[in-house]
């Protein structure tokens, strides 16, 4: 008799879209997983909570929406249904913080372990979103994982007042080091941190243009990722899931 | 019959010069040396009411200049509690002219950094800043590195000011016994151990407090030879004394000797002066109007005060000032050299709620599950 298959399910707001082309695209390999995705538009977040283990619209409008996206047509995620849940995007966007300990770091500018966990924490503990994650984590049978907002692609006029050239300089290793100190504090809630696969950054604090999407229009969209970013972020979740 | 009194003006008398006025209209205290305009960058360092000062050049639109600023995407909630833009560097309260003197020594190279740290219950606190951080460093090594930024901010304020304002505000410390390095406060206290074998506690005397100010301003001097210095003392009466005297007394010999300190260090030099906010704040004239009912804490309209006339006197000696920016001046203006110094850092965007945003996140979602890709849909 063979095992049943890992059940995972990949949770998110309009930045889960990149996971559901690339396995549209067929260029990842999700065989033996038992994938569902729940997610819709950042602002519907809005209309969620977290109780008795599981993530619920407050709203009848909400969980018809989330439903219309979700094969089984769910309206509402409990933690207990799934061996994994990875939460793409979700409004969590840590790239504030990300970036300002990266200036540090380029700078030289020395941050005490306990002013950058005190910097992450009040990010997080500000981002609802984030506690679900926490508490998805503690109750205790599906494995969290997180894959936060993805940085501002390259030419996003939003970075322009805050990019230096220490930032532009920014190396693998200094963003490997933040990011490093963000998956040890999430990991102390129970949950995986995924950070952005470094080759995707450009010009120290940006998306590369080879992961941007666009829109109806054809401009480019500074936000959404494409397909083979999705591929990424599968790599690095199944990796971990296998592991 | 003529004599010195005959002609001077009202307020070289007390009954006309003070007694007879509304206290708030009591002007000309001051009488500055020097102008000090909103483009000039100003360091500011001391005990606790020189962040006083700071706040107020700020809201002024005055070229405070923060030479270690906290870190991008800080909130200002986090970067109080971490000590940012209190003062110009972070070392926390800074309250006798030794202690000046030794940050200076130090951020000069011309005396070795002490080791010395403080454990306690796992965590280490500089003994020389032990609040800076609410929680202490996760280890001695922390605490040094993170001294070794603060000390590379003293030198890039010195090195890039035009105006250095400290206020003086104790003669009590403590100091270690070995090698007569002074701490920021009385071990034990805040962090660390007391140990009477180790720690002696040292009531400056007027001599020492004058050599020490007049050296750390001959560092000062000697990496900024424009730098001009302002200096103040503080009017929060002590907290407490270990000096054997009634804490009020003490207090009064410590600030009597500060206020006199601070007139000798002016005395002979158009680039060291000193703004009366101790008088206005404690003088009887003001009956102590400023002080909240603790009769320590100086309350805002005590320093509204102060500030206000700190600005009227500067006005009424080099004329009005050119209008401040309707922006603040930047914390830190630029350098010429900023080693650790960093341009203003606005606080990145995160995502919004704008109804386009929605619109792209709707189109993000459309296309990945639209109908050509639903197979999987049951």
């Amino acid at each position: 008799m063979t095992a049943a298959p890992p059940k995972l399910a990949i949770f998110g707001d309009s930045h889960y879209a990149c996971l559901r082309l690339a396995d549209n695209e067929g260029l990842v390999d999700l065989s033996g997983m038992d994938l569902e995705y729940w997610g819709h538009v950042g602002r519907r977040f809005r209309f969620l909570e977290f109780r008795e283990g599981a993530i619920h619209p407050t709203d009848e409008v909400t969980a018809a929406r989330f439903a219309k996206f979700n094969d089984k047509g769910r309206t509402f995620l409990p933690a207990a249904d799934f061996d994994h849940v990875l939460f793409m995007g979700c409004r969590i966007d840590l790239s504030r913080t990300f970036i300002g300990m990266l200036d540090a770091v380029m700078r030289g500018q020395f941050l005490s372990t306990g002013l950058r966990r005190a910097m992450l924490r009040e990010k997080l503990e500000n981002t609802p979103n984030y506690s679900w994650a926490r508490n998805m984590a503690a109750c205790g049978k599906a494995r969290i994982y997180l894959h936060s907002v993805t940085l501002f692609a390259v030419g996003c006029p939003l970075y322009d007042p805050l990019v230096n050239d220490d930032l532009r300089r920014a190396t693998r290793a200094a963003r490997a080091e933040v990011w490093q100190f963000i998956a040890d504090e999430m990991a102390q809630d129970g949950v995986t941190f995924l950070p952005q696969p470094d080759h995707t950054i450009s010009g120290g604090i940006y998306t590369s243009l080879d992961y941007i999407t666009h829109n109806s229009l054809g401009e480019i969209d500074f936000t959404h990722r494409n397909s083979a970013y999705g591929a990424l972020v599968f790599e690095q979740l199944l990796a971990k899931i296998r592991a | 019959m003529n004599h010195p009194y005959t002609n001077l003006p009202a307020d070289r008398f007390w009954r006309t010069g003070v007694a007879d006025l509304d206290p708030l209209k009591i002007a000309g205290l001051w009488q500055p040396k020097f102008p000090i305009g909103p483009e000039a960058k100003i360091s500011t360092a001391g005990s606790c009411f020189a962040q006083h000062f700071s706040r107020a050049l700020v809201a002024r639109g005055y070229g405070w200049c923060d030479f270690e600023m906290s870190p991008p995407g800080l909130s200002a909630q986090l970067a109080h509690d971490f000590n940012y833009g209190v003062f110009s560097f972070r070392t926390g309260n800074i309250y006798t002219p030794k202690m000046l003197r030794q940050w200076l020594e130090w951020a000069f190279g011309d005396v070795d950094v002490p080791q010395e740290c403080w454990e306690m219950e796992g965590r280490f606190y500089d003994p020389f800043r032990p609040a800076i951080e609410p929680r202490g460093f996760a280890s001695a090594a922390e605490v040094a590195l993170s001294r070794q930024t603060t000390l590379a901010a003293i030198r890039n304020a010195v090195q890039h000011s035009d105006v250095f304002v400290f206020t003086m505000g104790l003669t009590e410390s403590w100091a270690n016994v070995e090698n007569g390095v002074e701490y920021a406060v009385c071990p034990g206290t805040i962090a660390g151990q007391f140990d009477a074998a180790a720690h002696v506690f040292v009531n400056h005397a007027y001599g020492a407090l004058l050599d020490d100010l007049n050296a750390a301003m001959a560092i000062l001097r000697s990496e900024n030879s424009s730098l001009q210095v302002l200096l103040t003392v503080s009017p929060v009466p002590l907290t407490a004394t270990a000096s054997g005297a009634h804490v009020l007394t003490a207090t009064s010999l410590s600030k009597s000797i500060l206020r006199a300190v601070a007139h000798a260090a002016c005395e002979g030099r158009v680039d060291v002066d000193y703004f009366p906010s101790y008088e206005i704040i404690t003088s009887p004239a003001y009956r102590g109007r400023f002080f909240a009912p603790n009769l320590r804490q100086v309350l805002p309209e005590g320093v509204d005060h102060v500030m206000a006339s700190f600005f009227a006197d500067q006005a009424a000696q080099f004329g009005a000032a050119k209008p401040a920016p309707t922006k603040p001046a930047p914390a830190n203006p630029a350098p010429a050299n900023p080693a650790p110094a960093k341009p203003a850092f606005a606080a990145p965007p995160e995502q919004s709620d704008a109804e386009a945003e929605e619109l792209a996140c709707e189109e993000a979602i459309l296309n990945a599950f639209a109908p050509s890709h639903e197979t999987k849909v049951p």
